[in-house]
């Protein structure tokens, strides 16, 4: 009886505690944080949405999404559930996170050859999140031949650069981790073997790797830091044959306590204490930026600035402000070239970089711009392109089938 | 709607307590517990509340027919049409895509595949239809004259989606005395957690890995990953499944009912006849008794009884050609142990029946999981060394570490032995006992809902970090 009174007692409280407290809580938020996105709102009840089973579906994410302390127990979530086993050596574990890669919109299991590289892996090394790479030879020929269909489909005088980025869990010397990602080094070398020969290939990896043991990506997201990006500069400046400019000559700001992206798909609590340091150089050379949103707005802004990383759920924003349909600089440099950079989001921390070298730089992102590709270098002038995309476009379909969409686009 | 959501656990839970225990009488709380399942129902499924209420109603008429016309022709015809109507019904929504998908394999020419959704408890209230109208048909049931208890016994929620299958006499005394007492509500309360806890915290994060593991196509598919894989998948199915049946039981004790049991340590079986008397209990007592005895049992037509039985066991499970599979799987294992193998283990020490039993389970599981039957004949090579792979990888090592804590501890948890080492020691001390008994057993309660309570909002964890807002 003691044991009823005492079960039931407890049991009740929790119960009736916690709907009490989930009742009262205020549901004012319109976005989570950490998941960057909608939270969502109190369904609309009509008859047909009921019957559609529309409303008790929305009720339930309404419920699940506003559940009073949802960010603190889910943080305590993630640690209860690191519980069920051990850590490797130098903390190895694996993260995944189905459903697939970040950079590409799109990927069909069976187009890149099973369920192969469908899920993003995180591997947790020493003080970082590390993606697992895998390479899908498919994916790398496709995007291959969607260059060479953009060199064909351009004027001849035109200057068509390929830079294709490896990311962070190529230069860790970890024969573990050797095993379980491939090789870049060799996804790239295929991919430039099918590349037609007009079109320059830019040696991204080795100028990364002879800088390997800087701070050349972050530990807590995906993307390169700056500093990676400006070692990416240096080897397109070589095979463009200019100088880069002296990394000294730019001044720098940071912003301490960035957690990324790997961060927020892991949760992974060892990551806190080794926050990143988002380190950007403000350009010297005069320039007006104009982004274009996807809702065609076009906002003046500069292309580097900590309120963009302050206003966003990533600090990576600080770099042109996020990822937007396309964007153009004007400079003050009279040289009459005019460059438009085809790219992904490691392409926002380059960019910045270019503009002491010509007259206006665009940027255009496939996964956003509604215009198409080619009608745009026509348009704008364009003088040289450079393709800047991490080596995802070596594992997954999306951005090559992107590419050949933007290169179909029929203007309305 | 499932238990274990924070919707039900912090809005449906609350709200039913409420409306139950502020209604006194009997035939009140009848309806309360009538209305919030077909609520509960709804949630999930709001069109198909009419086919569960049409079901319902079509067993609460034919059954008063059968009674009327009892000995006749007449009664007869109403027992097979009513019979018939239940198994269309569910030979509509469950099996009539895969039906016209096998046609069109053959025939020269295409039906249109039938584009339904499978109702959810479909395959449930169906049969606990036929239950009923055959134990009225029988003499062994008295139908109701007011569809009420009929109602309560089809749609009662803690069984109405996944089991255990009951029948009408299991609770037909129950519904006319709605009473709960404390102690009866304290067991309702630690039998649920129990449930929630082998679902949220065993289940849950035992399956985390086994979509990577059980992968036989990616390159990295090693020996030792797909047998750990399948390890993982048996007690995630076993937590899943036998956790969904204790928040049944738990839930029905607590309003009063008192369902029966469906699991009894499944993997401590010595043999596949043992494992399906441990196992889904209720569905195996359902075709025991209202398939296989009315067929002549193993008196007449054996080999055909046997057949028909695990023909429709693996085929109730998923209108697929792999559960089909694995049904007669079982029907062989059992076919077998009855003419030589059962005898063979006797004599053996019985940690090679368990041996037997352990193997033949985790293979039936490979065949249970892999819809694609390509898919699980590769599997099976590869487990069996008869296809190029290595033995295990680094991934693998991750991942068995990763996992390996609960992993041992779920093996345990899967046995007697906790439940019976706490019963020796208490045995032996009454005070260990009474303390186990006033404080452990709801400090544990609680424990377990707010582990769960957490685990299940950190399930709803959903980055979505690429997209701009």
């Amino acid at each position: 009886m003691k044991q009823a009174k005492l079960n039931i007692a407890l049991f009740l409280i929790v119960i009736f505690g916690l709907a009490a407290t989930n009742l009262l809580h205020a549901k004012k938020d319109k976005v989570s944080e950490l998941e960057q996105r909608e939270i969502q709102q109190r369904p609309v009840f009509t008859v047909d949405r009921l019957f559609e089973g529309k409303f008790t579906r929305e009720y339930d994410n309404f419920f699940a999404d506003n559940f009073a302390f949802r960010t603190p127990l889910i943080k305590a979530g993630s640690e209860i559930k690191q519980l069920k086993g051990f850590e490797g050596n130098d903390g190895a574990m694996i993260f995944v996170q189905s459903g697939g890669d970040n950079m590409a919109v799109d990927m069909n299991e069976k187009e890149n050859g099973g369920a192969k590289g469908s899920d993003t892996k995180y591997y947790y090394y020493k003080d970082r999140a590390l993606t697992l790479y895998v390479y899908t030879p498919a994916a790398a020929e496709m995007y291959a031949d969607a260059l060479n269909r953009f060199k064909a489909s351009v004027d001849s005088g035109v200057n068509v650069y390929s830079m294709v980025v490896p990311t962070s869990v190529e230069f860790v010397d970890d024969k573990q981790i050797k095993e379980l990602s491939d090789s870049q080094k060799d996804a790239i070398a295929h991919l430039n073997d099918r590349l037609d020969a007009g079109i320059v290939r830019v040696g991204a990896y080795d100028a990364l790797a002879k800088h390997a043991d800087e701070y050349i990506y972050f530990r807590t997201d995906h993307h390169w830091t700056a500093l990676g990006a400006y070692y990416a500069y240096g080897a397109f400046m070589e095979a463009a044959g200019e100088a880069p400019v002296a990394l000294d000559k730019y001044s720098s700001e940071d912003i301490d306590g960035f957690l990324g992206t790997s961060y927020k798909f892991t949760l992974w609590d060892k990551l806190k204490d080794n926050a990143d340091k988002l380190t950007f150089y403000v350009p010297f050379t005069k320039y007006k930026y104009t982004m274009h949103t996807s809702s065609g707005k076009a906002l003046d802004r500069k292309v580097v600035d900590a309120n963009f990383a302050k206003n966003s759920s990533t600090f990576y924003a600080a770099f042109l402000g996020g990822d937007y349909p396309w964007g153009e600089i004007q400079t003050d440099n009279k040289n009459g070239k005019r460059i438009v950079v085809v790219k992904d989001s490691y392409g926002n921390a380059f960019v910045p970089f270019l503009l002491p070298h010509y007259e206006e730089v665009f940027y255009y992102d496939p996964r956003h711009s509604k215009d198409n590709l080619i009608d745009f270098v026509k348009e704008k002038k364009i003088t040289d392109v450079l393709f800047l995309n991490n080596t995802t476009v070596a594992r997954q379909s999306g951005i090559a089938k992107l590419l050949n969409e933007k290169m179909d686009l029929v203007k309305e | 709607v499932v238990f274990s959501s924070l919707f039900f656990l912090y809005l449906f839970l609350p709200l039913l307590l409420i409306a139950f225990f502020l209604s006194k009488k009997t035939s009140y709380r009848n309806w309360v517990l009538i209305l919030f399942s077909f609520g509960f129902y709804a949630w999930g499924e709001p069109i198909w509340i009419i086919l569960l209420l049409l079901a319902s109603m079509i067993g609460y008429l034919f059954a008063l027919g059968i009674e009327k016309y009892r000995g006749t022709w007449l009664g007869k015809a109403q027992f097979v049409i009513a019979i018939a109507i239940n198994i269309g019904i569910l030979g509509f929504f469950k099996y009539a895509g895969f039906l016209v998908d096998n046609l069109n394999a053959v025939l020269p020419f295409d039906i249109p595949h039938p584009e339904v959704t499978l109702p959810i408890g479909i395959s449930f209230f169906t049969f606990e239809i036929i239950c009923y109208l055959t134990d009225v048909y029988k003499g062994q049931v008295v139908a109701p004259r007011s569809p009420k208890k009929l109602l309560l016994y089809v749609s009662f929620f803690p069984h109405l989606v996944a089991g255990p299958i009951i029948r009408y006499t299991d609770i037909e005394k129950q519904m006319d005395s709605m009473k709960v007492t404390m102690a009866e509500f304290s067991q309702g309360i630690t039998r649920f957690m129990i449930g929630l806890g082998k679902k949220i915290i065993f289940a849950n994060l035992l399956g985390e890995s086994v979509a990577q593991l059980l992968n036989p196509s990616a390159g990295t598919a090693s020996v030792l990953g797909l047998w750990f894989g399948i390890c993982l998948f048996a007690l995630q199915i076993y937590f899943d499944f036998s956790g969904y049946s204790d928040m049944a039981i738990g839930l029905g004790k607590m309003f009063g009912i008192n369902l029966r049991e469906n699991f009894n340590y499944p993997y401590v079986s010595k043999s596949a006849g043992d494992f399906w008397r441990r196992w889904n209990m209720s569905l195996g007592g359902f075709f025991r008794d209202y398939v296989y005895i009315p067929l002549g049992g193993n008196k007449r037509f054996y080999l055909r009884n046997l057949f028909v039985v695990w023909f429709l066991t693996g085929f109730w499970h998923g209108a697929s050609w792999n559960f089909i599979i694995w049904g007669l799987y079982f029907g062989l294992l059992i076919y077998l142990e009855r003419v030589f193998l059962g005898k063979l283990l006797e004599k053996l020490p019985s940690f090679v029946a368990h041996v037997y039993m352990t193997l033949a389970m985790l293979v039936g599981w490979v065949w249970f999981y892999f819809t694609d039957l390509k898919a699980a004949v590769k599997a099976l090579m590869i487990m069996f060394f008869m296809y190029d792979r290595e033995l295990w990888t680094v991934e693998l090592q991750i991942y068995f570490r990763e996992n390996l804590l609960l992993f041992v501890v779920a093996i345990i948890a899967a046995t007697p032995l906790a439940k019976w080492t706490v019963g020796r020691l208490s045995e032996r001390n009454a005070r260990l006992k009474a303390g186990l008994d006033n404080y452990a057993v709801p400090v544990f309660n609680v424990a377990i809902l707010i582990v769960a309570t957490i685990l299940l909002v950190g399930s709803t964890y959903n980055p979505f970090l690429y997209y701009r807002f």
